[in-house]
């Protein structure tokens, strides 16, 4: 008996061995850690800016009487900040200074900022990211490419609630609408009822709530 | 077959489990954690160990459960002896979870691993709760360590080992609230409470409904106690409709003795003479607080019986020839059994050791019993502390099996005593010739 329970311990051992050793990244042709470095930079640099944009876009949008879009563009400020800092956490321990060159936003009508918005974050999780976590990955860097992949996650998210705001734009301006942001990864909901980030896991006591 | 049947019916729900598992977490939006990053991979099988830990806490309850449709099939000692060796490797798993998914969380969100648990303990729904019945699980496991449970009383290292169900319950909570297996996925979390509830559910009836309904129907008695030796007591047990308590020689029942001084506990007897009707008897030595109270019960006293378990019965001589080996009080079960193969016609001899002849119980019951099975029982009394003794004096051992029963291997073999004995008298026996799956016997220990 004890015999057999052994054999099925080692099994299990075994099996667990080898789901997670069969997808370890393997040395890419194009590894260059200070590629991925320059990345980490350029992600620091527009998720602060985006975060920026997002307070100026929320500030014309309460302005127009777009109360719920203010609301969601404050939340995505929220976001966009959450992974500006955990980028520049990755900067640092790479023993560099993250470098931050404000733009000033440019701010137009709310249906055309939530357009520039869906086309930026769109751009963001189909395009940049990806290479990113390419090059991550290429360069053995963990670190980095989960914070790639969080953001990313999370810019699909933003893109959603962007074209649902555009899509019912009229019917979004009582500012009677709750966003929720994961303070661990920034991933942004309405879902009152979520009981944890479908991100990273974070409970629902981790999320802050934003009007 | 029936064995077959329940090991496919444990290997489906690991199946199942571990199927959820990966699942979910190649599903995951940041892509597979099976095969991503460490921290994720960390989540992962954090998340595996604590649901392989909370599946294995649950088989452990069906383990001792002494669930029918199991111990049926196994024998309650058996499914003891693993329910003890599956609990310390347990405490791994136990261990793990936590550990790697305080290392994967304080990875993901890029804080210290302290800071991370006390996170868990402070803002995750139920996680404080559940670390305090690891706490109790942990020390409930540790009370069991041979040399912790030695120096503790029966009854006090079995009130520790109840805590588990209080453990249980405050670990279920966090599970469902946030475990991400389940938040993720409906499916899995229904499957999960079906498992706690089919667990739960054949424990109430095998440990609580099966035992009342018994007692309802028979309203078992004390009827007589007797004392055997100095060192032994019998207890006769009768009560209504026994003609309907079916149990076989070499099973033992759980009674709780209705009586001041007894009522709280429970303890495990073997029925030392099968139910003929009318009652049954149960034989006792006097080893520890509860036992040396025995000879102090009324008749009179109302008993809850849960049983019969076992299956350590003459059902399992398949030769025409049997030898059964008693060490002590060892030859309670083998007292009863003997009638069951005589019964059936086979040729029976009994080995029976013990220190001197005051400790022999059954002394002359078993004389009669021969006197009247026309030369198919013999009974030889072996004694080691002696030395008047006019026949087999000394130890049991190989040599001794093999001049006394010389075609010992040709015989089904059962053996009652004391483990160190019945390990040495099994090699022995093995030794001789016999057939390992000829030798069967019955460890006492609960």
């Amino acid at each position: 008996m004890m015999k057999r329970w052994m054999i099925g311990m080692l099994g299990i051992a075994t099996l667990l061995g080898i789901v997670g050793g069969c997808g370890k990244p393997t040395a890419a042709p194009g590894a260059s850690p200070a590629a991925t470095l320059a990345n980490l930079q350029s992600a620091y640099n527009g998720e602060s800016n985006a975060s920026a944009r997002y307070e100026a876009f929320a500030v014309k949008a309460d302005g127009e009487g777009y109360k719920t879009v203010a609301s969601l563009f404050r939340a995505t400020a929220r976001s966009e900040a959450i992974h500006a800092k955990k980028h520049a956490a990755m900067i640092v321990k790479a023993g560099a200074v993250p470098k931050y060159s404000p733009e000033a936003p440019e701010v137009k009508a709310t249906k055309e900022n939530l357009e520039a918005a869906v086309k930026g974050e769109t751009g963001e999780k189909d395009s940049m990211y990806p290479e990113f976590i390419k090059q991550a990955e290429a360069d053995k860097n963990g670190g980095a490419a989960l914070t790639f992949k969080g953001a990313m996650a999370s810019e699909a998210s933003h893109a959603e609630l962007f074209k649902t705001a555009l899509a019912g734009l009229e019917s979004w301006k009582a500012g009677d609408k709750e966003f929720y942001v994961c303070l661990v990864c920034g991933y942004t909901t309405m879902d009152s009822a979520l009981v944890k980030c479908p991100i990273c896991a974070a409970p629902r006591e981790k999320f802050e709530t934003v009007k | 077959m029936r064995r077959a049947a329940l090991y496919v019916l444990l290997a489906g729900q690991a199946v199942v489990i571990l199927g959820f598992w990966a699942w979910n977490h190649v599903q995951h939006p940041l892509g597979s954690l099976l095969t991503g990053e460490l921290a994720g991979q960390l989540l992962a099988y954090g998340r595996l160990a604590g649901l392989l830990a909370a599946f294995g806490v649950l088989l452990q309850l069906v383990l001792a459960g002494r669930i029918g449709w199991v111990e049926h099939v196994f024998g309650l000692d058996r499914l003891l002896r693993f329910h003890r060796i599956a609990g310390f490797s347990l405490v791994l798993l136990l261990i793990a979870h936590p550990v790697l998914l305080a290392f994967g969380h304080a990875m993901q969100a890029d804080v210290g691993v302290r800071e991370q648990y006390i996170d868990f303990l402070r803002e995750w729904r139920g996680v404080a709760a559940a670390a305090a019945g690891l706490a109790l699980m942990l020390a409930a496991v540790g009370l069991s360590v041979a040399i912790v449970r030695r120096r503790l009383r029966y009854e006090v290292w079995h009130a520790t080992h109840l805590t588990f169900y209080v453990a249980i319950a405050l670990a279920f909570g966090h599970q469902l609230a946030v475990g991400s297996d389940f938040t993720d996925n409906r499916w899995f979390a229904g499957y999960w409470v079906a498992l706690y509830a089919f667990t739960f559910g054949n424990l109430a009836v095998y440990r609580l409904v099966r035992p009342l309904l018994l007692f309802a129907r028979h309203r078992f008695t004390v009827e007589r106690v007797a004392s055997e030796t100095g060192e032994a007591t019998s207890v006769y047990i009768g009560g209504r409709a026994m003609e309907r308590f079916k149990a076989e020689g070499g099973q033992f029942v759980l009674v709780r003795f209705l009586a001041p001084g007894f009522r709280w506990e429970s303890h495990p007897f073997s029925i030392s003479q099968p139910p003929d009707g009318v009652r049954i008897r149960l034989t006792i030595r006097h080893l520890g607080d509860f036992t040396r109270r025995i000879p102090q019960l009324q008749p009179g006293t109302r008993v809850i019986v849960d049983g019969p378990h076992g299956v350590f019965t003459a059902r399992r001589c398949r030769a025409p020839k049997a030898l059964l080996i008693a060490g002590g009080i060892g030859i309670t079960p083998l007292r009863a059994m003997a009638d069951g193969l005589l019964a059936a016609g086979r040729d029976v001899v009994l080995l029976y050791a013990n220190r001197s002849r005051e400790g022999i119980v059954f002394r002359e019951e078993l004389e009669r019993l021969a006197a009247v099975a026309g030369g198919r029982l013999r009974v030889v009394h072996i004694l080691s502390l002696d030395p008047d003794w006019p026949g087999e004096t000394g130890q049991l051992d190989g040599r001794r099996i093999a001049r006394l029963v010389p075609d010992a291997a040709e015989r089904e073999a059962f053996l009652c005593g004391p483990p160190p004995m019945m390990k040495a008298l099994r090699a022995a026996l093995v030794k001789l010739g016999a057939p390992r799956a000829r030798i069967h016997y019955e460890r006492f220990s609960m």
